[in-house]
């Protein structure tokens, strides 16, 4: 309750702090100091890189989402060793020929690695067991079969998520949406609103440091490291909503959420290499997978040891 | 009482979609920051424990659960779950578009089916209780899809320690809408109006 109130009197203030800083700026201007402003075309902004990759920067957004996800839900059928590295091999030489070396593509995924490792020692502990057993105590059963599994499912782990987590690099949340609302005919109330709330993510470092800062000078925040985090993350909590609800009432009043038609500045459209990349994506697990039923290392996955 | 709805209105105000949108923002900044830190407890619990790792899961299934109860529309959970989990993922960890996007979604589903059962009208304890542990039901579900292999007892023990992880963090949610609802942030929801202060 007294964290709330606090927070909200730091929320006006943040507030207040831009406006006067608005109203300075007038004030200098009026009073014929000069402000030196670079011209518009003599300032240069780099457009940032929407992936490491040339090849994946050009892919409408859309068609990225979705051929990530065309990439790794047929890998779910089978779980064997000769598909995940088939795929595996396929994503790290397509990646190379788009532009990020297999060095690259390890240090930007290793918690995938990490994960990967997790699967191999829970399946290989506590796998389906078949065939010679090697060892088991309690719960623990490591036999020829699950450390077999286990492998497989290191490598289809890594064969799942890499990929994903490549495709996400430099994933711009506004151009998803743009594609979402012009392509995908997604509401634009609820896209552009969702859109409104993932803008003020770079707001929450800055109120972060301000909450923090501000508890400081009041003494409190001393203790406990642990309780402390809680409490100013709920402080953040209840600033956030603050400005959600105050950011509602300035969307609508520009006429956000209106019954009439809705007009796009940005257009968003699918090209010929949309096409391109949503095939390759398809190709690489129908390759993966036929592989392992020509050399008959398919193994459905829920099914046997 | 105040926590099952009469007459429930079911259409979306722009201030419904903004407030879900931030929560999810922020919850999306959680299950981020629990990605980095909950590896190494993780890695542990699966290779000690067989399943026990499930505890850990209800720090990825507040954000739908949550979202539902402070803005009380149908789409809610599924909305903010989604949006948490697409914030995750650009965010960067170790799971891609699968494991975030994905899970995310199921997730969400798990999560809404709670409040559909009872047509968006409940909002009480047992409901969103429900709606983690259905949360849970769902993080089980893509984790038993790509580890196939677990041995049946495993499967059992991830799957209820996923729900008892859900129901926990459902009912600690519960408590953050009464306390959000008493700052008086939530004075613009019927969530935050509930509560009669004379």
């Amino acid at each position: 309750m007294v964290n709330g109130n606090m927070d909200e009197k730091n929320g006006t203030t943040a507030l207040d702090v831009t406006g006067e800083e608005a109203s300075a700026v007038g004030t200098v201007a009026a009073t014929g100091d000069t402000v030196t402003v670079s011209p518009p075309d003599a300032r240069r902004e780099p457009a940032r890189a929407t992936s490491p990759s040339w090849f994946i920067a050009k892919v409408n957004p859309v068609a990225r989402i979705i051929g990530a996800l065309v990439m790794c839900i047929p890998m779910f059928v089978s779980l064997d060793v000769v598909s995940a590295s088939v795929a595996l091999g396929l994503e790290f030489v397509l990646l190379w020929i788009g532009g990020i070396a297999p060095w690259r593509v390890l240090r930007s995924t290793w918690p995938v690695w990490i994960a990967a490792v997790g699967g191999f020692v829970s399946v290989f502990l506590y796998g389906r067991t078949s065939g010679e057993i090697w060892f088991s105590a309690g719960w623990i059963v490591v036999s020829q079969g699950s450390t077999y599994l286990a492998a497989a499912t290191f490598l289809r782990v890594g064969a799942i998520a890499m990929p994903g987590v490549i495709l996400a690099l430099g994933l711009d949340p506004t151009d998803l949406a743009d594609g979402l609302v012009q392509i995908l005919h997604f509401s634009p109330r609820f896209v552009y609103g969702g859109l409104a709330g993932m803008r003020m993510f770079t707001l929450l470092q800055d109120d972060w440091r301000a909450l923090g800062l501000s508890r400081r000078s009041r003494g409190l925040g001393d203790g406990n490291a642990v309780s402390r985090a809680f409490s100013q993350a709920f402080g953040l909590l209840v600033l956030s909503i603050r400005r959600a609800t105050k950011l509602a009432t300035a969307m609508e009043a520009r006429g956000f959420g209106g019954s009439g038609p809705r007009s796009a500045a940005r257009v968003s459209r699918l090209h010929p290499i949309d096409a391109v990349f949503c095939l390759i994506c398809l190709a690489i697990p129908v390759i993966a997978l036929a592989v392992a039923v020509r050399t008959g290392y398919w193994h459905f996955s829920f099914q046997g040891a | 009482m105040a926590e099952t709805v009469a007459k429930a209105n079911y259409k979306w105000r722009v201030v419904d979609i903004v407030v879900t949108a931030v929560i999810a923002v922020a919850s999306g900044v959680i299950f981020w920051g629990w990605d980095v830190v909950c590896t190494v407890p993780l890695e542990i619990f699966g290779a000690v424990t067989p399943g026990f790792e499930g505890l850990l899961n209800g720090f990825w299934l507040f954000a739908g659960p949550l979202a539902a109860i402070v803005v009380r529309k149908p789409g809610a959970a599924l909305f903010a779950e989604t949006l948490a989990a697409f914030l995750e993922l650009t965010l960067g960890n170790q799971w891609g578009v699968g494991g975030s996007l994905l899970v995310g979604i199921l997730q969400g589903l798990g999560a809404e089916i709670a409040f559909a059962i009872f047509v968006w009208r409940k909002w009480n304890i047992g409901t969103i209780a429900l709606s983690g542990a259905l949360a849970g039901v769902g993080c089980w579900a893509y984790y038993w899809a790509t580890h196939p292999a677990w041995g049946a007892g495993y499967v059992v023990v991830y799957l209820i320690t996923s729900i008892l992880s859900g129901i926990i963090i459902g009912a600690v949610m519960l408590g953050v809408q009464r306390a959000l609802a008493a700052t008086g942030a939530l004075d613009r929801f019927a969530s935050g109006r509930s509560e009669a202060r004379v």
